[in-house]
C-alpha cells in the first residue's frame, strides 16, 4: 500500500501546491493584506513567467540565441487586444479565443521568419531576431493608418480587462504544466542535443531544422499568449512595452534561471518583477535613472556567483513528472 | 553489392585536396580498418560518407543507393552511424539521455501527445528508456547512466559514444580512432567490445586507428591512405611489410640528405 500511496502523492503534488498557491493569494487579496498594487504586480510576474518561459524553450533548452521575444510577446498582445476591443467586450469564451489567436499569430510569424534561419547553424538567429524586434516596433507604431483601431504611436486603449488572477493564475499553471512535459519528452531531449552540439545531433539522425523550428514556433506564440493576458491586464497598449529593452528582460529572466531549467525560469521571472517594484519603491523616481545601473548589478553579481543561473540547469523536483522524480533518485543512490 | 562503395571520391578546402580520386569499396560483414600518417584524409572520408561535408565530385553508394545531396540525420537513419575522433557528447546532460536522444526517434508519439503526457507517450518512453539502459550495460556503462556525460573519463566517454551510434541499429559503423589516449588495458577491452557488438548487431564496420596494435587484432583487411589516395590495401601482415606504407610513415631513405 506504501508504494501506491506513494504515486499518488507524487502525482497529486502538482495539483495541489497549485491550488495551495490560489487557495493563499486569494485569502490574502480578501483580507486585504495584498492590495490592489501588489495584485497587479504578481499578475505582471506570471505574465513575465508565461513569455519566459517561451524563450527559455528557445534558448535555455535548444539553445538559439533570440533577441527580439518581446515582439512576438507584442504580436499576441496586439492581436489579442484588438480582438477583445472589437468583438469581444468582456465575453470570457471570446476572450479565450483572442488568447488563441495571439498565440497563433506569434507562432506563425516565428515559423515563416524563422523557417529561412533556422537552416542555417551559428547565432544567425540573435541578429534576425534584432531586426524582427525593430520592424515589428515600427509597425506598431504606425498601425494605425491601416487599423484606426491600435492607436499607432499613441497607444491601444478600450480592451476589456477581463484577465483576473484566476486566468492569469490558471494559464500560468497550465503553461508549467505543458512545458514540464514537452522537455522531458522526445522534444526536450533532442533541443537538448541541438544546444550541446549541433553537428553531432544531426549526425546522430536529429533533424535539427525541424526541432529548432518547433522550439522557436512554441516559444514565440507562449510569448503570443503571455502577451494576450497582457492586453486583457492592462488595457493601455503601447509600442514601447514590447522594444528591445523589452527582449532583454526575457533574456536576463532565462539566463538568471540558469539555461535548461524551466523551474528556474519560473522562479527568476516572479523574483524579477517583485526586486524591480521593491527598488521602485525605495528608489521613487530616482528608480528610472538608476534601472540600467540595477539591471547590470544584478546580471554580474548573480554571473560571478552563480556562473550557470540560479538552479544552473537543474529542476525543482517537486514539479518534476513522477517518473522523472524516482529516476533522478534511483540514480543518486 | 558491397556495403558501402566510394568511387572517384574528390573533396578540396579551398586550394587543399584533402580527398582526391578515392576508391573504395567495403563487404557486408567485413570488419575493415583505414590507415594513414596524420592529414592523409581519413576523418574527411567519414565525413563525406556521414554527409557532414559535402563531396567536391564522385560517388558514395550504401547498399547501392547514392548519398548525394542527404542530409547527415537522412545518412544516419539509412544505417551509418559513427563516432567522433574528437569526442562529441552531449556534455551538459545525462548518460542515459545521450543515447535515448537517438532512440527517441523511433517513438511515433507527436508534439501533442508529449504536451499532455499521454499514456501511449509515457509507454513509448519507457521503453526507450529500458533499450537505452541495455545499451550502456553492453558498453559496460549501466551504473553511471544518472551522471552527467561530461564528468565521464576519457575512455568511458568512447564507450559512450559507441553506445549512442549503436542506439541508431546501424548497418555500417564507422569508427574513428576510437583507442585514441587509452591505456593497455582499456584498449584490449575495447577490442572485446568492437567484435562483440559486430557480431552482435550484424554489423560491417570501418575503423580509423593509429595504435597498430589494435588494427593488427581486429582487422581483416586494411586500407592505406596518403595524400588523399588510398596507397594500398590487403591483409594486415602484408600492410607491415609493403614499402609505400613504411615511406608514408617513415619516409623515403635518403630522401631528407
Amino acid at each position: 500500500m506504501g508504494a501506491g500511496w506513494r504515486v499518488l502523492t507524487r502525482r497529486a503534488l502538482f495539483p495541489l501546491a497549485a491550488t495551495a498557491l490560489y487557495l493563499a493569494v486569494r485569502v490574502l487579496a480578501a483580507t486585504g493584506l495584498l492590495n490592489a498594487y501588489w495584485r497587479l504586480v504578481l499578475d505582471q510576474a506570471l505574465i513575465l513567467a508565461i513569455a519566459a518561459l517561451g524563450l527559455s524553450l528557445i534558448y535555455g533548452f535548444c539553445g538559439q540565441f533570440s533577441l527580439g521575444h518581446a515582439a512576438f510577446y507584442g504580436l499576441g498582445a496586439y492581436t489579442a487586444g484588438l480582438i477583445g476591443k472589437t468583438w469581444g467586450h468582456g465575453d470570457p469564451l471570446w476572450f479565450v479565443l483572442s488568447l488563441l489567436a495571439g498565440a497563433a499569430v506569434a507562432g506563425l510569424a516565428a515559423v515563416i521568419f524563422g523557417l529561412p534561419v533556422l537552416r542555417l547553424r551559428s547565432d544567425y538567429l540573435g541578429i534576425a531576431t534584432l531586426g524582427f524586434g525593430i520592424i515589428v516596433k515600427v509597425l506598431m507604431d504606425n498601425s494605425n493608418k491601416l487599423i484606426p483601431a491600435t492607436g499607432g504611436a499613441t497607444g491601444m486603449t478600450g480592451t476589456p480587462a477581463v484577465a483576473d488572477f484566476t486566468w492569469v493564475f490558471g494559464t500560468t499553471v497550465l503553461v508549467i504544466y505543458l512545458v514540464r512535459n514537452l522537455v522531458h519528452s522526445r522534444y526536450g531531449r533532442a533541443w537538448v542535443a541541438v544546444r550541446e552540439d549541433e553537428v553531432a545531433a544531426d549526425a546522430m539522425g536529429i533533424d535539427t531544422t525541424r526541432y529548432k523550428t518547433v522550439a522557436f514556433a512554441l516559444g514565440c506564440a507562449l510569448a503570443g499568449l503571455a502577451g494576450g493576458l497582457y492586453a486583457h491586464r492592462y488595457p493601455f497598449v503601447h509600442p514601447s512595452s514590447f522594444d528591445f529593452l523589452k527582449s532583454v528582460d526575457f533574456l536576463i529572466v532565462v539566463v538568471l534561471g540558469g539555461l535548461g531549467s524551466f523551474t528556474g525560469t519560473v522562479v527568476t521571472a516572479v523574483a524579477w518583477v517583485f526586486l524591480l517594484e521593491v527598488l521602485r519603491s525605495v528608489l521613487g523616481q530616482a528608480f528610472l535613472d538608476w534601472r540600467g545601473v540595477a539591471y547590470a548589478l544584478i546580471l554580474t553579481t548573480v554571473i560571478i556567483l552563480r556562473p550557470k543561473g540560479l538552479l544552473g540547469g537543474k529542476e525543482w523536483a517537486a514539479l518534476l513528472p513522477g517518473e522523472e522524480r524516482g529516476r533522478r533518485r534511483d540514480l543518486s543512490a | 553489392m558491397p556495403e558501402l562503395e566510394i568511387a572517384g571520391l574528390d573533396k578540396s578546402f579551398g586550394g587543399l585536396k584533402a580527398v582526391s580520386g578515392l576508391n573504395l569499396a567495403v563487404e557486408e560483414g567485413e570488419l575493415v580498418g583505414l590507415i594513414g600518417p596524420n592529414g592523409a584524409g581519413k576523418t574527411t572520408v567519414f565525413n563525406l560518407v556521414t554527409g557532414l561535408v559535402p563531396a567536391t565530385s564522385g560517388e558514395i553508394r550504401f547498399r547501392g543507393r547514392s548519398l548525394r545531396g542527404l542530409a547527415p540525420h537522412r545518412i544516419f537513419r539509412l544505417g551509418i552511424a559513427r563516432t567522433f575522433q574528437n569526442i562529441r557528447l552531449f556534455r551538459e546532460t545525462t548518460v542515459l539521455d545521450n543515447v535515448l536522444v537517438v532512440l527517441d526517434a523511433r517513438s511515433s508519439y507527436g508534439l501533442a501527445a508529449a504536451a499532455l503526457r499521454t499514456r501511449r507517450a509515457v509507454a513509448e518512453q519507457e521503453r526507450a528508456r529500458r533499450e537505452a539502459r541495455e545499451l550502456l550495460d553492453m558498453v559496460g556503462l549501466g551504473s553511471r547512466a544518472g551522471e552527467l556525460a561530461r564528468s565521464l573519463p576519457y575512455g568511458a566517454q568512447r564507450r559512450l559514444e559507441m553506445a549512442r551510434a549503436l542506439a541508431g541499429y546501424p548497418h555500417l559503423l564507422l569508427l574513428d580512432e576510437p583507442a585514441a589516449g587509452m591505456n593497455p588495458s582499456e584498449v584490449r577491452d575495447l577490442c572485446g567490445l568492437i567484435r562483440d557488438v559486430k557480431r552482435r548487431f550484424g554489423l560491417t564496420v570501418l575503423l580509423i586507428e593509429h595504435q597498430m596494435g589494435v588494427v593488427m587484432n581486429l582487422c581483416s583487411r586494411v586500407v592505406v591512405m596518403d595524400f588523399g589516395q588510398v596507397i594500398a590495401e590487403g591483409s594486415p601482415s602484408d600492410i607491415q611489410r609493403h614499402s609505400r606504407v613504411l615511406e608514408a610513415y617513415l619516409g623515403k631513405r635518403g630522401s631528407r640528405s
